[in-house]
Formats: C-alpha cells, sequence, structure tokens
C-alpha cells in the first residue's frame, strides 16, 4: 500500500497536515508555565511527590476533623490506663502503636506533620525573600554590593548550619516561631546564590540591553525581564529547600531546641523513641518514615520541575 | 550623492573611545594598566535619513560603537552628539527622552526577544515605558507595527520561540519602530539569517526607511550586506576608523590598503572572472587589541607599510570630498573588474 500512494493520498495527506498546522496555529497561544505543567504531568515521580504532599497536606489540616475521634489525643496521657495502653506494637486499632505514655503514633505523626510543614513552608518563605532581594542586589548591581553580600553569604555557609541555628535559638529563645525564624534567616544564602548566578546569566541576553535601550528603569528590567526569567531555578530551589527546613526543623526538635513538649513533632517523637530503640522501634521507625517520605516527595517534585522548567527541552 | 557639508548631522561621533580592562577583579579597575582597546579615537557624522554602513572583521570595534553611541556602555573618552546635544553627559531623565528618538536593532533575534513576553507586550514595550497612549491605543499601534513588518496581527498574543529567526527579526524591527525614532543602530541585523531571509530583511528596512525617515547605522561584517542598504560607508580595522567615504567610491576607488583588500575578497558570481582576478590576500591575524601595533595599526599585514607606518600614526585625512582615509600611502585603487552593479 505504501509504495502505491496515489497523488490523491498524498494530497489529502498535505491537506491533513496543513489544518492540523492551522489549528495548531489558531488555537490558544502556550506560554512556557502551561508547557511546563504540562511537561511536569508526564514526569511519574514528580506526579507521586505531588500527590504525596497534597495528601499529607489534607490530612494535616483536617486532623481536627477526625483523628482526635479515631485515635485519642496527640498530647494528653491518661496515668490509669497507661500501664495497659503505652509501647504497643502496630496493631489494627493503634496503626502506628503506642508510645510510652500510651499515646497513638499515627495520631502524633499526624499533627507533627502540622509543625513539619509550617516550618517547611514558612522557613523557606523567609530565606526565600531575603535571597531573592540579596541574590538581585548582588547580580544585578555587582561592583561592591556583590562582593559585601557575597562575602557575607560566605561567612554564613561557613558555620556548621546546625549549629549555627541552635546558638540562635538559644540567643532568640525556644518557640515554634523562632524555629521559623532561625532557619529562615539563616537559609538565605544558598537562595541568593542561586538566584546571583541566574541573573548573571539573565542579564547577558540580549532583551536586557534590549529593554535598556528602550529607557526602562532598573525595577522594571529587574520585574519584567530578569525576574521572570530566573525565577525557575528558585522556583525548583526552594522546592527542595523545604525538604531541607522540615529535616532541619527535624534536628533541631531531636537535639531538643525546636518545639516545646508535649506538641508533637517528627524530630522530637524520634528523640523520645531513642530510648526504647530495642524495645518498639516504632517509635522511631514511623515518624522517621514520616519525614523520609516528605523529603523525598520535595526532592522528588523539584527535581521534576527543574526538568519542566528547562526552556531547552521544547518538546514533551 | 547629496552634499552631506551642508546639513546638520544627527549624530556626530567625536574622537569616541571604549577601553575594556583587560583583568577581572575587585583591583583591576584601579591598579592593573593593561586594556582592551576596542575603539580608539574614532569620528564620523550621521545625516538625517540616511543609512551610515560600519564593517570590519570580528572583534574590530563596530558593536562596542553603537552600544557607545547608545550608552549601553560608557565611552571611555569622546563624545557623541545627537541632535546637538552630548549624549555622555546627560543625565537619567534626559538620557531617556533620548532613548525615544534612538533605538537598538539587535544581532541574535533569539536572545533580543524575552521569552516570556507575548508579541504584543514586546513590540508595545517601548511605548509603556515613554507612557505613550492608552493600552487600546498601544495595542492598535502594535497591530499596524506588524502588519507592516510583515507578520501577522493576529500573531500579537504568540511567545517568540513559536516563531522563525527571520520573524523574530521581525519582531525586533518592528518593536524599534514602535516610538518612529529618528535613528536606528542595527547590530549585524541579519548576520544571524539564511541568505534568503537577510535579502527579505534588508528590503524590509529600506521600505521602512523610506515611509519613516530613519537614519540608520547599519553595522555588519559582511561588505555585500552593506552594500545594499548603506549611503556611506566606513571601514572599521582594531578599533580604528580606516576609512570612509560614499559608498560608490568606497567600493570602485577604496583608498585604504586594507579597504582594498577587503573588497577583493568579496566573491564574484561569475566563476571565470573569480578564478583570474587579483586577489590581496592578508597573512596572518588580526594583532590583539591588548597590545595594539605601534603606528599604523594595520601595518603588520599591510602589502605596503614601510618603515614610517611603524613609527607613525596616519591621520584620518580628507583625501577627496566626503573621503577620508587613514593611510601614508593612501592612493585610490580602481577596481576595474568590480561585479558590483553600479
Amino acid at each position: 500500500m505504501n509504495q502505491t500512494n496515489s497523488p490523491v493520498q498524498q494530497q489529502e495527506a498535505a491537506a491533513k497536515a496543513e489544518t492540523k498546522s492551522a489549528s495548531k496555529a489558531s488555537g490558544k497561544s502556550r506560554t512556557l508555565w502551561s508547557d511546563a505543567f504540562k511537561r511536569l504531568k508526564k514526569n511519574k515521580l514528580a506526579v507521586i511527590g505531588i500527590c504525596w504532599i497534597v495528601f499529607v497536606v489534607l490530612v494535616a489540616l483536617t486532623a481536627d476533623l477526625w483523628a482526635q475521634q479515631w485515635l485519642g489525643s496527640p498530647t494528653a496521657s491518661d496515668s490509669t490506663t497507661m500501664a495497659t495502653t503505652s509501647l504497643l506494637a502496630p496493631c489494627a486499632e493503634h496503626p502506628f502503636g503506642t508510645d510510652s505514655l500510651g499515646r497513638d503514633i499515627l495520631v502524633r505523626v499526624i499533627y507533627g506533620a502540622r509543625v513539619s510543614l509550617s516550618v517547611g513552608i514558612l522557613a523557606t518563605a523567609i530565606s526565600t525573600a531575603i535571597g531573592l532581594v540579596m541574590g538581585a542586589l548582588a547580580g544585578f548591581y555587582g561592583g561592591i554590593w556583590d562582593t559585601i553580600i557575597m562575602r557575607a553569604a560566605d561567612i554564613f555557609l561557613a558555620f556548621p548550619y546546625v549549629l549555627f541555628v541552635v546558638s540562635l535559638i538559644a540567643v532568640i529563645g525556644r518557640s515554634l516561631t523562632n524555629v521559623f525564624v532561625a532557619i529562615g534567616i539563616l537559609g538565605w544564602p544558598s537562595i541568593a546564590r542561586v538566584f546571583r548566578s541566574a541573573i548573571l546569566t539573565v542579564k547577558e541576553n540580549d532583551y536586557v540591553d534590549a529593554a535598556r535601550a528602550m529607557g526602562a528603569s532598573d525595577v522594571r528590567i529587574i520585574a519584567r525581564h530578569i525576574f521572570p526569567n530566573s525565577v525557575a531555578s528558585i522556583v525548583v530551589y526552594a522546592t527542595m529547600n523545604i525538604g531541607g527546613a522540615i529535616l532541619t526543623e527535624s534536628s533541631l526538635s531531636f537535639l531538643g531546641m525546636g518545639v516545646i513538649p508535649p506538641t508533637p513533632s517528627w524530630g522530637s517523637m524520634i528523640q523520645d523513641g531513642q530510648t526504647y530503640l530495642m524495645t518498639a522501634p516504632w517509635m522511631m521507625i514511623m515518624p522517621g518514615l514520616a519525614i523520609l517520605t516528605t523529603v523525598l516527595a520535595f526532592t522528588l517534585l523539584g527535581d521534576g520541575l527543574r526538568d519542566a522548567l528547562d526552556v531547552k527541552m521544547k518538546d514533551a | 550623492m547629496t552634499d552631506t557639508t551642508e546639513r546638520t548631522p544627527l549624530l556626530k561621533v567625536e574622537h569616541l573611545s571604549k577601553e575594556f580592562p583587560a583583568e577581572a577583579g575587585m583591583f583591576a579597575k584601579r591598579f592593573s594598566k593593561r586594556v582592551v582597546s576596542a575603539v580608539n579615537d574614532i569620528s564620523f557624522e550621521i545625516y538625517p535619513g540616511e543609512t551610515f554602513g560600519l564593517v570590519g572583521e570580528s572583534g574590530c570595534g563596530k558593536s562596542t560603537t553603537g552600544r557607545s553611541i547608545m550608552r549601553l556602555t560608557k565611552p571611555t573618552a569622546g563624545k557623541v552628539f545627537f541632535e546637538g546635544r552630548d549624549i555622555s553627559e546627560m543625565n537619567k531623565h534626559e538620557l531617556k527622552d533620548m532613548r525615544r528618538e534612538m533605538q537598538f536593532i539587535f544581532q541574535d533575534p533569539y536572545a533580543s526577544l524575552n521569552p516570556r513576553m507575548t508579541i504584543g507586550e514586546i513590540v508595545s514595550e517601548p511605548m509603556t515605558i515613554h507612557n505613550v497612549g492608552t493600552k487600546e491605543e498601544r495595542m492598535e499601534t502594535v497591530r499596524e507595527l506588524l502588519d507592516v513588518v510583515g507578520l501577522n496581527p493576529e500573531h500579537i498574543n504568540r511567545y517568540p520561540h513559536e516563531f522563525s529567526g527571520g520573524q523574530r527579526q521581525r519582531v525586533g524591527i518592528a518593536r524599534a519602530f514602535a516610538l518612529k525614532p529618528k535613528l536606528i543602530i542595527c547590530d549585524e541585523p541579519v548576520s544571524a539569517l539564511d541568505v534568503s531571509i537577510q535579502a527579505q530583511v534588508l528590503n524590509l528596512l529600506k521600505d521602512l526607511q523610506d515611509k519613516f525617515g530613519t537614519a540608520y547605522l547599519f553595522i555588519a561584517h559582511d561588505l555585500s550586506v552593506v552594500q545594499h542598504i548603506s549611503d556611506r560607508v566606513g571601514v572599521m580595522y582594531l578599533g580604528k576608523l580606516v576609512e570612509l567615504s560614499d559608498w560608490k567610491t568606497l567600493y570602485t576607488e577604496p583608498h585604504h590598503p586594507y579597504t582594498q583588500s577587503l573588497l577583493s575578497a568579496v566573491p564574484v558570481p561569475d566563476p571565470d572572472i573569480q578564478r583570474t582576478r587579483k586577489r590581496i590576500i592578508l597573512a596572518g591575524d588580526p594583532p590583539s587589541p591588548l597590545d595594539p601595533p605601534s603606528g599604523c595599526r594595520f601595518h603588520t599585514r599591510c602589502p605596503m607599510a614601510s618603515e614610517r607606518c611603524s613609527q607613525d600614526q596616519p591621520s584620518f585625512n580628507e583625501v577627496a570630498p566626503g573621503h577620508f582615509c587613514a593611510c601614508h600611502y593612501a592612493e585610490p585603487f580602481p577596481i576595474k573588474e568590480s561585479h558590483i552593479d553600479l
């Protein structure tokens, strides 16, 4: 059949191809963000990551409606029944087991998700806000700004991160808010570096010169030309940074510098479980799994975003 | 050729120089003496409505000249007068006003359009910046401009990556004409395009010039491209202007040995002539602008160079009315077998 293609068939095929391209041409224009979303949807691992994050967020947000009725309070312990309910292995009634005070571990993991997610997101928001301003100043204006800001960033990065956070919390006091603030403030140098290098790359493009030649102000050049073209790297980095902030909060709580008991946090739960490592390993394993899966989900999403936002990968 | 001496120039470049520090770093500017002299003491004038071609091989400072005129880089020395006002002395506001009258077309149509903006936003941006008209009026102007440059006005909401190189360059041209400027600096606007597209874009630029009376500073490394569009041509070598004349004279009677060798390198589309004609072949690469030769910068490669050339820097003299040349031994070199259709 293929060899005996009649001219009519060929014409038909040509016409078909034409209407196809015409419909593509007349269709709604594709923006880079919608393209990126399309590519992201094709990345299975990233979709799994998104699903898991959405699931964890929903569970944490709606926990008040159902978790306590089903599994009991995440904080209060009943001393009268403690003898029979403490350190139970995972069973139908307590899917994740119970801890040394007889509290259900699942409900504590669920409430711990609130702490972890809010720390992850808020701390990242703080570091991103500071990092963007610093990175923009350093990258766009260069010169003395660049030297001052980037050397300051080097100094920040030269300190062991957790030690730095611990000492800052020791100074400003131990509370959940201060955990956000400490992690947020100390996280800016890496964001600033990423944004600065993105700006340095974008700045060299002719369209920035074109805007300058038109008489555009610096603010306009940054907002309309540089930021939209360099924000992709920040989105990727910030996403991965959320996972990092969750880990830092867990480390802090594990070290006893994070949230104040009895409020559950994944890190403090692991610390509690340390004592019972041999007898009741689920006390450590369950919150550990929660940290692992959530951080992994953010990393997978960030990875997927990086591939999806890469303008060079046109077709998908 | 109109008599240029009686008109007032639109743009006047006087002894323009631009040096870049050869070493990067925070102390380089203060302590390092090594500089790349990209543009060295060049002067020329552009009159309203004319096209001034600037040619030279890559790295000779053509683009830096264009960018210094536009104040995209600050010149190290010299003055640039636009309509009699000195650009290098202007403050921010004066500069912004001046930029209404002077626009730029870039070489690379892929890098010169912001990929995150629609064609409509890109073309209307100069008007937005200078607060021209309402949003509806601006979009109407954009549609007209797209039509004028040969693009479908329906494509106003498309993004640059949906267009080909030639179409993108048309978008860049539409943007440059958005404010109907008096001067457009075209920095190799066609060198990134296919030869067939080059001709289309050149014709478009010519048509637009006839329509709007815009003057062009047309930068190119290709003499045959410049020949199509220019009224007068300046030839640059290693940051110096070596010859300047109206294009007919330059193409038929080049005085400077460098221009002569450039013209002899333009291929002739007739194999019989191409095989037999005399060619001046320059030996070696152009010297580094980090360490330019003493005297005449061309003497290291010049077939006519003598002792004097390596010591004395030749001045830029008027060898015939309207014809300037920087050579001690400048003399006309008629190109008899020229393919150029006069």
